[in-house]
């Protein structure tokens, strides 16, 4: 049984998280606290595999819990935020900065008519952040640092992966734990970077603007939203929700609409696919931390079309699913920690 | 799972949602953010160091972000949107927490009572359509008057209201708190009270257990002598019958102990501190300042006291009606008191404290006081006592006069005066088993008390004897029953004291105070028992003929026309199915101690019978007209009537119509064929046929129940007498 903490300071909301998770095979809700303090003694006391943290509290508040308790004990915590309204949303990506696993809205609207609707939505984002391999973060530092842990080969790192004259676009694709690896990436790299770079994050639906946002203002990158028939032009342009992200034969920007068998939408696979077939070599496909395999069939597409495949190795991975099913395709071409991928993609403009 | 079923038409299935406990503990924890929000966009205006604000506008963010989050998941979008707003207001303040001004917090104030519109929108929903419980605190705090800006740009408002709320942290829920909905709680106490009923018929089963007892101490008795083997035999049974007895007895004693100290932990657990109302009517306040143009600063110091449910949402409109009054009349304009050497600022301020299963709550104002020379103007005006009686009241008996209905001091035409609904709240507070009155006035402020108990869902009575009548009398108001003896009593200036503890204290025979009768002539070194009770301001024994029982009963207030009778608290129906009237004795001695004497004294004591078949209304004509200085006598029926008035010298016949055997139409015209002997008929039959068949059967005055009203009725009685 995956063991979850609910921090939340409304009892309205606790009842419906407390009833959300209800009769759950694979969910338990051990315990429950009220503000940020309780909730660092419950985790201390209860050791979770997973926190469903609310961000405004009385006393302390969900970032600042947040990022105690990645100090002190960390586990995996899934930060839900009220609405997707601006203010709300980039404090949610500030949870990222603080070590949370993933964000979420809060469900709404007759939650009570629609338990069985909304519940599995809730229960798949818990038990994949349950999953999470979770650092202990010294001080302020990020829990991406590779510090006391075996770094990717030296060989890998010394030679040249990418060549700027070959090199003209970047694919990423990255699930739970990407948010943080790309804020890394793309502040440790030039700016303004000179390559396009196109990333599928899967992320809660309507949280993609306010993730851009973030990425925006905190690596100094210009990060944008993609819009369909946008010309391809240096920056980082993230998928919108509900659209897959693919490049078209003019140097622009598709958002075709995703089928309904698919998981992910938007999905590292159309986006590899298209690398793979109007750029080939001159295509750099990176594979970040996540859990399933989403992107593994689009990278081995990439990489037989000639391009460059990186997947993050997985001593980095907050969860090392999709890297790993790249690998076991054998699409993978290079493994790296982030501090690796960002000496590959200096590389390029020097 | 009982939600997965509801998954057809969202609107529909919203509504028989409504009964999940989610929207009751939504509806508690919606209810005490709004109460926390209005407190802090109140504190703010009133607070000066920048860390206090930025906790007080973080705190009301907070309240507001949790109220919108709530909305939204349990899906209120008007309110989730409301209260959006509202924490978007609060987000820009926290920003810079100093810049907020007067005029922001009303902004402020006005975006919250839209989300208090909403909540209680969706509140108004549920309740038509579910029948939910509507336990409504802290109450809406309405506003009592359009708030006006100052007329003038250049003239500053001036700092209108500042109130300083000790002693009260904000208690959050303790950790292991459960809520329950008052509806639940409201069950307990009446499931509770039914246990008492059935408890009751553990009396018939001791009455048959003991006359089985006698039966067989009977049958001992008479095989005594004889050498009959079933002696032994009988003996046995008896033994085996007084066991049973004395354990029944034990059971029932512990039984009843135990159900009493269930409902007493239940009521308990009805109470809400006192704090919750006078946090509520602090936005009265301010908005009074506001509208008023008068600084006014409000204070509550209630301490922890804590009331009934009931009692304090009862008790919000009377104070927020005493407030309003004080605000507007009481206290005076800047100018007016600066020439009376007072602060600028006018105070309000509510204090508290509790004596047993009383509360006392004082409501006083630094205002010019009450105008008693107005009062006795007043009382002149009306023409109903010359001015050298009006000239003798005391302070007191004048204040009495601000609590009559349609009493103000100030003339018709122009603004509400000072007494204009203290009839109301003096009203409300007697429902309640309460009471209302005004402890001091001076030109220093005015001081009023409201005197209420702990609880009121029922009410526990002695029931007493006097002039072969039994009367309710609420425990609360008895200190303790005794006996005293005819030569313990003294005269002192005319009337009779009984010393207690060296003082002495006003003695008066119940039958004195309700039938006016003269005290009975008592043997020599007889006792009566006598209730010492707490009056205003001094004690009271009040003589009865026999005590009977105490018992809680349930008490229903007395309907039209009946209603608003001095004395009366209201009535009970007795096991047996009769009604008993419960009485207020304090309110009944005092009306006797003051203005009633004078009538006794001034008109002939005329006799009148009342006819009419409802006891209820027997009773109360009695009390009326005994008030006033009749002699009443009753009858049940015509027939009764007609029998009485045989043996018996009557000045008025006063007779319902619709009665059993002879009605009144026919009882008129019996009367008027034998004797010169006036008769009113009252009746509910309004058709002008019925009046005429009565003025035909020679009836002398026809009422109507639905126009008369004592006043009117004594009124017509005094032209026949």
């Amino acid at each position: 049984m995956i063991r979850v903490l609910i921090v939340e300071d409304s009892v309205t909301q606790r009842e419906i998280f407390r009833r959300l998770l209800a009769d759950d095979p694979e969910l338990t809700v051990v315990a429950e606290a009220r503000d940020g303090r309780e909730a660092i003694a419950q985790v201390q006391a209860h050791a979770p595999d997973v926190v469903l943290m609310d961000i405004h509290m009385p006393d302390m508040d969900g970032i600042t819990a947040t990022v105690e308790i990645m100090k002190l004990c960390p586990v995996p915590i899934v930060v839900a935020s009220a609405t997707l309204k601006k203010r709300d949303v980039d404090l949610a990506m500030k949870a990222y900065e603080a070590g949370a696993v993933s964000v979420i809205e809060k469900p709404a609207g007759a939650v009570l008519l629609h338990l069985n609707k909304i519940a599995p939505e809730l229960r798949r984002e818990l038990i994949a952040a349950s999953k999470a391999q979770i650092r202990r973060r010294v001080g302020n530092g990020s829990a991406l640092s590779t510090e006391g842990r075996e770094s990717s080969p030296p060989s890998q790192t010394a030679s040249r992966i990418l060549q700027r004259k070959n090199l003209r676009i970047i694919g990423i694709c990255a699930s739970t734990g990407g948010p943080p690896v790309l804020q890394k990436l793309f502040s440790e790299i030039p700016k303004p970077f000179p390559i396009p770079i196109l990333v599928v994050q899967h992320i809660s639906r309507g949280f993609e603007e306010g993730f851009a946002r973030w990425l925006s203002v905190s690596t100094g990158q210009t990060v944008s939203i993609a819009t369909a028939g946008q010309m391809i032009t240096p920056g980082v342009w993230i998928a919108p929700s509900g659209r897959h992200l693919t490049v078209g034969s003019e140097m622009r920007l598709n958002l075709p609409r995703g089928r309904d068998a698919e998981i992910h939408c938007p999905s590292g696979n159309p986006l590899f696919e298209s690398l793979a077939r109007h750029f080939a070599f001159k295509a750099a496909g990176i594979q970040l931390t996540g859990m399933g395999d989403d992107g593994a069939k689009g990278l081995l597409a990439l990489k037989q079309a000639g391009g460059v495949t990186i997947i993050q190795n997985e001593a980095s991975c907050m969860i090392w699913g999709m890297p790993k099913a790249a690998r076991q395709s054998g699409a993978a071409t290079h493994e790296l920690d982030p501090d690796g991928i960002v000496k590959v993609l200096t590389q390029v403009t020097t | 799972m009982r939600m997965a079923r509801m998954r057809t038409e969202e609107t529909v299935n919203q509504k028989s949602a409504m009964n999940d406990e989610v929207f009751e503990i939504f509806r508690e924890e919606a209810r005490d953010h709004l109460g926390a929000l209005e407190k802090s966009f109140l504190d703010l205006e009133t607070t000066d160091s920048v860390e206090a604000r930025r906790e007080l506008i973080d705190n009301a963010f907070r309240r507001a972000h949790s109220l919108k989050g709530d909305a939204k998941v349990v899906g209120l979008p008007e309110l989730k949107n409301a209260a959006q707003l509202l924490e978007d207001i609060l987000d820009e303040w926290r920003e810079n927490p100093q810049a907020v001004d007067r005029e922001a917090i009303d902004r402020g104030l006005a975006e919250f009572d839209h989300v208090r519109a909403a909540y209680e929108s969706w509140q108004g929903e549920g309740v038509a359509d579910d029948q939910l419980p509507t336990s409504d605190l802290p109450m809406p705090v309405q506003r009592l008057t359009p708030v006006q800006k100052p007329a003038s740009a250049d003239q500053p408002p001036p700092t209108l209201e500042r109130s300083k709320i000790k002693n009260q942290k904000s208690k959050t829920e303790e950790s292991f708190t459960v809520r329950v909905p008052s509806d639940r709680l409201d069950r307990m106490l009446f499931l509770a009270g039914e246990v008492r009923i059935s408890q009751r018929s553990g009396d018939t089963v001791s009455d048959r257990l003991a006359a089985l007892r006698e039966h067989l101490e009977q049958l001992k008795r008479e095989s005594s002598g004889s050498i009959d083997p079933q002696d032994s035999n009988i003996e046995n049974l008896l033994e085996q019958v007084r066991r049973i007895g004395g354990d029944l007895r034990n059971w029932r004693g512990r039984e009843a102990l135990l159900v009493e100290a269930l409902e007493s932990n239940i009521r308990h657990a009805r109470l809400l501190p006192l704090v919750m109302l006078t946090d509520s009517l602090r936005r009265a306040v301010r908005d009074l300042a506001q509208s008023l143009g008068k600084p006014i600063r409000y204070e509550a110091e209630v301490g922890d006291i804590l009331l009934d449910k009931a009692v304090i949402e009862a008790l919000k409109d009377p104070l927020q009606h005493m407030i309003r009054n004080a605000a507007d009349h009481g206290i005076e304009t800047s100018e007016q008191r600066k020439a009376a050497g007072k602060p600028d600022e006018g105070l309000v301020r509510i204090t508290a404290s509790r004596r047993g299963q009383l509360v006392r709550i004082t409501m006083s104002d630094d205002g010019r006081g009450v105008n008693f020379s107005q009062i006795r103007e007043r009382i002149a005006q009306r023409g109903e006592l010359d001015a050298a009686e009006i000239s003798q009241f005391s302070e007191r008996e004048l204040a009495k006069h601000l609590f009559q209905a349609g009493f103000s001091t100030v003339p018709r035409g122009d603004v509400s005066g000072r007494g204009v609904g203290l009839d109301v709240v003096l009203d409300t507070v007697r429902r309640l088993q309460g009471n209302v009155e005004l402890v001091s006035s001076s030109s220093a402020g005015t001081t009023f008390a409201i005197t209420v108990p702990v609880t009121v869902s029922t009410v526990r009575i002695l029931t007493v004897l006097a002039g072969g009548q039994s009367y309710g009398i609420p425990s609360s108001l008895v200190i303790r029953t005794e006996r005293a003896k005819r030569e313990e009593l003294r005269e002192l200036e005319g009337s009779l004291v009984l010393p207690v503890h060296d003082r002495p204290v006003r003695w008066v025979h119940l039958a004195e105070l309700v039938g006016g009768q003269r005290l009975q002539q008592v043997k020599h070194g007889q006792a009566w028992p006598y209730l010492l009770v707490a009056g205003e301001g001094q004690e009271m024994a009040v003589a009865v003929d026999d005590l009977e029982d105490e018992s809680e009963v349930l008490l229903k207030p007395l309907g039209f026309p009946l209603t608003g009778l001095t004395g009366l608290v209201g009535a009970t129906i007795r096991a047996d199915g009769s009604v008993q009237l419960v009485l207020d004795v304090v309110d009944l001695a005092c009306a006797r101690g003051t203005h009633a004497r004078p009538v006794v004294e001034h008109k002939a004591a005329g006799r009148i019978l009342i006819v009419d078949d409802s006891p209820t209304t027997r009773a109360v004509l009695r009390n009326v007209f005994t008030a006033a200085g009749y002699v009443v006598l009753t009858a049940t029926d015509g027939i009764d009537a007609w029998e009485r008035l045989s043996t018996q010298v009557v000045d008025v016949v006063i007779s319902d119509v619709e009665m059993p055997r002879l009605n009144g139409f026919d009882l008129a015209r019996r009367i008027k064929a034998k004797y010169a002997l006036p008769i009113i008929l009252v009746t509910g039959r309004e058709k002008e046929e019925h009046r005429r068949e009565g003025l035909a059967a020679g009836a002398d005055a026809y009422v109507v129940k639905s126009t008369f009203e004592d006043q009117g009725l004594l009124d017509i009685v005094e032209q026949f007498v």
